[in-house]
């Protein structure tokens, strides 16, 4: 089994999970969760809640930081940004296929990006899993909030990745477009399509029951197939581009 | 269709369309199914509601629904949803009384409740569902049926219309059928009087019996008649009802005796016929020839007035002074219920929410165990990152000791509070009044969710209306209605909850205790005796007198104890203060039940020392303690939600003054002084 992705000795892995640059990001985004964390403490007592009919911000605090951080980390991750290069190399654009590329996306590049966010997500596990104990979300709510995170990732990751391949790393039109994807995902969905937004699919479960401007499929259900539908999509587009090979695309990289 | 066919056997085109479009409206059948409610075919609904279609606003009322079903057998649930709020405060809430249905086919059922309405602005909903689905449904406007004087009952078969001009202003005059009475003593709730023939007696059920005897126990007030069909009187319902004893019919020249009682000069001629009762323990308020005309006999908190002639009759009824009459019979009702108890519940809420058994992990230890997973995830990150012979051995670090954080975060925080995620508290404040009258009883529910939580509360006694304690507080709360349901000797209350949800419920009734106490005054001091037979034991009881409470110690089950104070005690000691109870109240319980009971202890003797204050000089002493068990039968489900009960006991006791206190003392006696 290749997997190159893991431990990547000639630099031509999108983001090797450890590498330094990869080590670098995942010990930063489990401190900024960490100092969430710390913010969202329910520093009342409990009955205080109970009697308030106020829920403490736990969950939705450390969970939408998760969404953020591992959808900005994903797109990273996907757009060649994380790749171990020094300042140099970034200038020269110089061109470095990397496997992701080369190899079928299918049985490469996929596995890849879903061990990776697991793997992302596994290390905030202990954060999530406090901050889930705290607000008394239940196991379902929080099995849903845990697919959110991974799913919201990983879709990011997938878009990263498409930018990647059309643009290719360290462009300008290729980070605004990322950028732009982020933004459209995490803030304009929240107007045009609230069932597609994580953030609010977040604050439905942190409330605990189906939101009223959420159409009538757009509690959970809705989002996962909206999500699951637009991740079937990019995954299509990846691996019908990398089938192409990097000389049918265009881009400096 | 054959014929319709072209030569070639080909369907015609506008045929093939039509069948298309068919085809087309079916795939909405399903659609229009779900969005029209169904009706069942054959089904019907019939209801009464309140007496004589008049319901009193604020208070109990009955409702009978009778079902009649023609078409197939049917089982489901008959539900009347009554709602109150505002839609402006956003605090609309409906409350669900529920009842299994099931009628086979060509039957007629009728299904009593009792319910409290406190608005007229929402319309009463009756519905019978089936299968999760709606069959049948009524909407009835209350504008036109509620009244909110009390209302007096008239009851009988020769009630002549002129008798509602007589009876006293202030109440609304009903004439219902007897039938249709309610079957628990609070249906009786908005009632202020019954006037009954003794013929009503038999035409009322078991439980209608029951109902009209406790709500005369708890508060109500009844006029029976006598007269020439007095036969009822001597059968097991009147008896349920009050201690009579019938020894015939006897007729005297006139009720001219009435005059005295009335203030009128007694005008109408000839004899009358009278039957002559006894009721023990009863005072006679008119007498003829020695027959008792009017016994007035009081039960528990209400009174029964038996009148011994005929009052619908022609000779009574066209007395000049039948309206002074009943304006003076009126004047014996007892004063409204019991009134209200001494402490005031309001502030218990507050009290009760303070000690939970759930609360946040601490804060300290969670941080310090996720920093120490941060350290140990930085340290590897960085072994990773410097090193290049053991790196894939390090690599493996990072998802174990993930893994590892994950399932101690799982097992010591998330399950830890997803345990103490839904829970509950009771308060039960049980009253014996120092005049011999039944004891009183109240007890608020509490119901905590942290998660939201399907609560199911049984009372396994009748009798005892459960109602929600103040309205909900939020619009997204008011949704969580709760469903009530009479069963056979008790009654359930269902509850959805939201998480970080809180809901009260309030419930009252008179009970039957068997506790015996007595006080003395004498010249040695103060000598309290109390008699336990019940195998319910009294912790900490405290004793209150001429302005301070004195600890009593406990009553064990099964026995007598006796305490004596002495005068120089009494004369020299202040009793114990707030701060005592306080500084008993600060021990470190670890125990949140015990907690819960201590709270509430300090809460409960700040007003009972301020009301034992304020009678410095009293005819009587008060007991204050804690019971193990209360006479609920109260059990909560889901069985694994933490709970805790306080059962406060309170006792008044009349004091006897004597020369010398009582000084024998029987077995298991205890004494102290």
């Amino acid at each position: 089994m290749r997997a190159e992705y893991l431990f990547d000795a000639q630099g031509r892995s999108l983001a090797p999970f450890f590498s330094r640059t990869m080590l670098g990001m995942s010990f930063n985004s489990l401190f900024v969760l960490s100092l969430i964390f710390l913010l969202f403490w329910p520093y009342r007592d409990l009955p205080a809640y109970v009697a308030s009919l106020k829920t403490p911000l736990s969950f939705l605090g450390v969970f939408t930081a998760a969404v953020l951080i591992n959808g900005y980390v994903g797109l990273v991750c996907g757009a060649n940004e994380a790749h171990p290069r020094d300042y140099f190399s970034r200038i020269e654009r110089r061109r470095v296929v990397t496997f992701e590329e080369e190899r079928d996306f299918l049985s490469y590049g996929l596995p890849g990006f879903v061990l990776h966010t697991l793997f992302l997500l596994g290390l905030q596990l202990p954060f999530l899993l406090a901050a889930a104990a705290l607000t008394g979300v239940p196991w379902i709510g929080l099995g849903q909030g845990l697919s959110i995170i991974m799913v919201t990732a990983l879709l990011c990751r997938l878009a990263g990745f498409l930018t990647y391949l059309h643009f290719g790393a360290w462009t300008r039109f290729g980070y605004m477009t990322t950028r732009a994807f982020l933004l459209a995902y995490l803030l304009a969905t929240g107007l045009l399509l609230p069932a597609a937004n994580p953030v609010l699919q977040i604050y439905a479960l942190h409330e605990g029951r189906p939101l009223d401007f959420l159409p009538t499929l757009g509690g959970y259900a809705g989002f996962l197939l909206i999500s699951l539908a637009v991740l079937l999509a990019l995954i299509l587009a990846a691996q019908v581009r990398v089938r192409r090979g990097p000389a049918g695309r265009q881009g400096g990289g | 269709m054959k014929a319709r066919q072209n030569r070639e056997g080909r369907t015609p085109v506008g045929q093939r369309r039509g069948g298309r479009f068919l085809l087309f409206l079916l795939c909405f059948a399903p659609v229009l199914f779900s969005v029209f409610p169904v009706r069942a075919a054959g089904l019907g609904l019939d209801y009464t509601l309140g007496f004589d279609s008049r319901f009193r606003l604020g208070a109990w009322t009955p409702l009978t629904v009778v079902l009649e079903n023609q078409g197939a057998p049917l089982r489901g649930v008959l539900e009347v949803v009554v709602t109150t709020g505002s839609e402006y405060y956003q605090n609309v809430h409906a409350t669900t009384h529920a009842a299994s249905v099931d009628l086979p086919a060509h039957t007629r059922k009728a299904y009593a409740f009792s319910l409290r309405i406190d608005a007229f602005s929402h319309p009463l909903i009756m519905r019978v569902k089936s299968g999760g689905r709606v069959v049948l449904r009524r909407s009835v406007n209350l504008r036109p049926h509620y009244v909110t004087e009390p209302l007096f009952l008239v009851l009988g078969e020769r009630i002549s219309p002129d008798l509602f001009g007589q009876l006293p202003a202030g109440g609304v005059p009903l004439a219902p059928l007897a039938r249709l009475l309610p079957r628990t003593w609070y249906g009786f709730e908005g009632v202020g009087m019954i006037l009954m023939e003794a013929a009503v007696l038999s035409a009322l059920d078991q439980d209608q019996a029951a109902a009209l005897a406790e709500w005369v126990r708890g508060g109500g007030f009844v006029v029976l008649c006598g007269g020439w069909r007095y036969e009822p009187l001597l059968g097991p319902q009147a008896q349920r009802l009050l201690p009579l004893t019938v020894s015939g019919l006897e007729q005297v020249a006139s009720l001219k005796s009435l005059a005295a009682f009335a203030g009128r000069p007694w005008t109408q001629p000839g004899p009358a016929p009278v039957v002559r009762a006894a009721i023990q323990g009863a005072e006679p308020l008119a007498v003829e020839d020695g027959l008792p005309l009017i016994l007035q006999k009081d039960l528990g908190y209400g009174r029964v007035i038996f009148l011994a002639f005929d009052p619908f009759a022609p000779s009574f009824s066209r007395w000049a002074g039948q309206a002074r009459f009943w304006e003076r019979v009126y004047g014996l009702k007892p004063p409204a219920g019991p009134g209200p108890m001494p402490l005031p519940l309001a502030g218990l809420e507050k009290e009760m929410l303070a000690e939970l058994p759930a609360g946040f992990p601490s804060f300290i230890w969670t941080a310090l165990f996720l920093g120490v997973y941060v350290v140990l995830v930085g340290l590897l990150l960085h072994r990773i990152e410097h090193t290049r012979t053991r790196q894939r051995l390090l690599a493996l670090g990072l998802p174990l000791a993930a893994a590892i954080f994950s399932l101690l975060c799982l097992g010591l925080l998330y399950a830890r509070q997803a345990d103490r995620g839904r829970s509950y508290s009771r308060f039960v404040h049980v009253m014996i009044p120092e005049d011999g009258r039944p004891a009183r009883l109240e007890a608020v529910v509490g119901l905590y969710a942290v998660r939201p939580t399907f609560f199911r509360v049984h009372l396994a006694r009748a009798g005892f209306p459960l109602r929600p304690l103040g309205a909900p507080l939020v619009a997204d709360q008011a949704r969580q209605d709760e469903v009530l349901s009479d069963e056979a000797g008790g009654q359930t209350l269902e509850a959805r909850m939201p998480a970080w949800s809180h809901r009260f419920f309030y419930l009252r009734g008179v009970v039957d205790l068997d506790l015996k106490a007595e006080a003395r005054l004498g010249d040695a001091g103060l000598e309290v005796a109390v008699d336990n037979p019940t195998g319910r034991a009294i912790r900490g009881v405290r004793l209150a007198y001429d302005g301070r409470l004195f600890d009593f110690g406990d009553v064990p089950a099964g026995r007598r104890l006796v305490r004596r104070l002495g005068q120089a005690r009494l004369r020299l000691e202040s009793g114990l203060d707030t701060a005592d109870l306080k500084r008993e109240s600060e021990s470190s319980a670890s125990d949140y039940q015990e907690r819960l009971r201590q709270r509430i202890e300090r809460w409960a003797f700040e007003f009972i020392l301020s009301s034992v204050k304020s009678r410095s000089h009293p005819e009587s002493v008060a007991l204050y303690g804690w019971l193990d068990e209360d006479p609920l039968g109260l059990a909560v489900r889901p069985g694994d939600a933490s709970g805790s009960v306080v059962r406060l006991l309170e006792w008044r006791v009349p004091l006897k003054r004597s020369g010398t206190a009582a000084t024998g003392h029987g077995q298991g006696t205890d004494h102290a002084g």
